[in-house]
């Protein structure tokens, strides 16, 4: 039983979280979602006691375990197995338990003669699958998973999945944030959404999780955009923002122009959902490109079909207007699926075939 | 089917924790603590050949080293003792707090990853730089114990070794207490220490004997806690007189730590928030 009571967080005069509650029960599984920014990551921390709430409380039954970011606590220079051990004790397993469960280490883990390897040379999925096993050693009443499975390979993520799933008969509470629709369909039982004036708790369904696509994808946030000289109208994505990665993604943007201008250069910015950047088109860079004079304008750039990797994107816009630059940030997200047979080929953001040859 | 099984219950809210549930929390964290020493240990060591052995290497070139120097370059030996090893029993305690001073202040900071990952009670961390200077110091009064033994040096003070020792640990965590909490907001702190750390070392009766020095001096170098922990080593190992002015400084350090492990606690929720 976990019980989350008006729990709310204030950074200097930033409200995180404010008046979120929920209860728990035994076999629970919750998928947290919400947008970037809506306290997420901050409301697992409040839970697993890493940061204080600035006013409600949690109360819990027996003993938590999370996993809140790949590798936290895991040194490099280490062996897998010393790391286990460590991390082990760190998280207050005695040396006995851990021993016992050693075997069910490497069985989950599959990293055979890599455990006695410094981490450091693991491979990205080998490292996240050692923390994974490392926190199923804890045997915990509640587990914490924030965004885990958006590394590691695809049979790993099954594994993941099924293991949560098992976790669930047992009785055991599971608490997981993700991105991830399709995973937050199959396998949470409910879905706390957090978003910015309320929070909503329900049972897994279309339409809980088609409100909160269409909030996240389909709404610009700020649009019109008024500048000094320039008013965006608009903004399309095409053919929807929830696109297959089959097909080119077109990014129209509709504007007017107001006054004379000597210089006028548009750059987007396309970041994933860590909001790392991927990749940017700017005008200044292309090959046939005039200041647009004043009027109404459509301007458009086409991402490529099976260009971008599965995943979610967001849309930032840094417009040069004389010597000025205007920033919008985060404009818009999109989810790029993809249903090719051979996408778990390709890791990382972008899929390019760059075409190895025998020579 | 099992009736009345009691599980534990947590709680976790804005209130900050009182003296005897942060010391529930530390004794909880026991096997933590543990893990921590292996850690910091494991990791100095690791991909060495050598490995552990190193920590022995280092008290031992040392006092190679004094030896050298104070028997061909200084000729001390008028004193009646081994003034290497008298050198010696002033530099392991200094070791242990200088290590205690620039891993224990910056403690917090420098595993900030675990802070914000695990909950656990953050005191562990600059007890843990205490501890494992602890363990290293002791591989070094190993060593002194046994020349002093073979130089027949040892007499009936050595009882009080416990008590110096002690008394070094207690000296050693004040400063590390007060500043890992402060250098969370104020970073500056950090680039004090080595400054401290090399001052310090003499306003402190390591290389030199208190009755070398013109009195004036003597009364400074007394006001210095560490001229306290130091006189406790070399009564109990070599017989030296204590004056009675090294009570004060020691009484005083210990009432700024008791203040420091306080505020600290008061603390523990709020610095996850500042890292």
């Amino acid at each position: 039983m976990l019980n989350v009571n008006n729990i709310s967080k204030i950074y200097g005069n930033f409200s995180v979280l404010k008046d979120v509650s929920f209860q728990a029960e035994a076999g629970d599984v919750i998928g947290i979602i919400g947008a970037n920014g809506c306290g997420k990551s901050t409301l697992l921390k409040i839970i697993s006691g890493i940061v204080a709430p600035t006013a409600g409380e949690v109360s819990y039954e027996g003993a938590l375990s999370s996993l809140l970011e790949i590798g936290s606590g895991i040194h490099p220079d280490l062996t897998g197995k010393a790391n286990y051990f460590l991390k082990g004790g760190i998280l207050g397993i005695g040396k006995r338990e851990l021993q016992a469960k050693y075997e069910q280490l490497v069985a989950f883990t599959e990293l055979g003669d890599w455990l006695d390897q410094p981490v450091k040379n693991y491979s990205n999925g080998m490292y996240m699958r050692l923390a994974f096993g490392i926190a199923l050693a804890l045997d915990a009443d509640i587990y914490l998973f924030d965004e885990i499975l958006s590394v590691g390979d695809a049979p790993f993520q099954q594994k993941c999945l099924r293991t949560i799933e098992e976790l669930s008969d047992k009785g055991k509470i599971i608490l997981m944030v993700s991105h991830n629709m399709s995973e937050i369909t199959n396998h949470c039982s409910r879905v706390l959404w957090l978003n910015e004036q309320k929070v909503v708790l329900g049972d897994v369904s279309e339409d809980i999780i088609g409100d909160y696509l269409s909030s996240a994808f389909n709404k610009p946030h700020d649009l019109p955009h008024r500048l000094e000289d320039v008013v965006i109208n608009d903004l399309v994505l095409q053919p929807d923002s929830v696109v297959t990665g089959n097909e080119p993604l077109e990014i129209r943007l509709d504007l007017h122009i107001a006054k004379p201008l000597q210089n006028f250069q548009v750059t987007v910015h396309i970041q994933d959902q860590q909001s790392i950047p991927i990749f940017s088109v700017s005008t200044a860079t292309a090959n046939d490109w005039s200041t647009p004079g004043i009027g109404n304008h459509v301007l458009a750039v086409t991402i490529p079909a099976n260009f971008l990797n599965q995943g979610i994107y967001t849309l930032s816009f840094y417009l040069h207007i004389e010597k000025q630059v205007h920033q919008i940030r985060n404009l818009t997200f999109f989810r790029v699926t993809d249903d090719a047979q051979n996408n778990q080929l390709f890791s990382g953001k972008i899929k390019t075939n760059l075409g190895w040859k025998l020579k | 089917m099992h009736l009345n099984v009691q599980k534990k219950v947590t709680r976790v809210s804005a209130q900050s924790y009182t003296t005897g549930q942060y010391f529930q929390l530390m004794v909880a964290h026991l096997a933590m603590l543990k893990a921590l020493i292996i850690r910091d240990i494991q990791i100095k060591y690791a991909q060495s050949f050598l490995g552990i052995i190193w920590a022995l290497v280092q008290p031992l070139t040392a006092l190679l080293v004094y030896s050298i120097f104070f028997r061909f370059v200084f000729q001390f030996e008028s004193l009646g003792y081994n003034y290497a090893l008298y050198v010696f029993s002033g530099v392991l305690p200094w070791q242990l707090f200088s290590h205690a001073l620039h891993h224990g202040s910056g403690s917090l900071i420098q595993h900030q990853d675990l802070v914000r990952k695990v909950a656990f009670p953050k005191l562990l961390l600059p007890l843990t730089k205490v501890a494992v200077g602890l363990l290293e110091m002791s591989l070094g009064m190993g060593i002194l114990l046994i020349f002093l033994g073979i130089s027949g040096h040892i007499s009936v003070q050595l009882i009080a070794l416990p008590v110096a020792i002690l008394t070094l640990v207690l000296v050693s965590l004040a400063l590390p207490v007060w500043i890992s909490q402060l250098a969370i907001r104020r970073r500056d702190l950090l680039h004090i220490l080595p400054y401290l750390g090399n001052f310090g070392i003499w306003l402190t009766p390591v290389f030199f004997t208190m009755s070398s020095l013109p009195n004036w001096l003597q009364t400074i170098v007394l006001l210095n806690p560490m001229t306290g922990v130091i006189l406790l080593f070399r009564f109990a190992l070599f017989g030296d007189p204590i004056p009675a002015l090294i009570w004060w400084p020691l009484a005083i350090t210990g009432v700024l730590l008791l203040l420091g492990l306080y505020r600290f606690k008061s603390f523990d929720k709020e610095m996850t928030d500042h890292l």
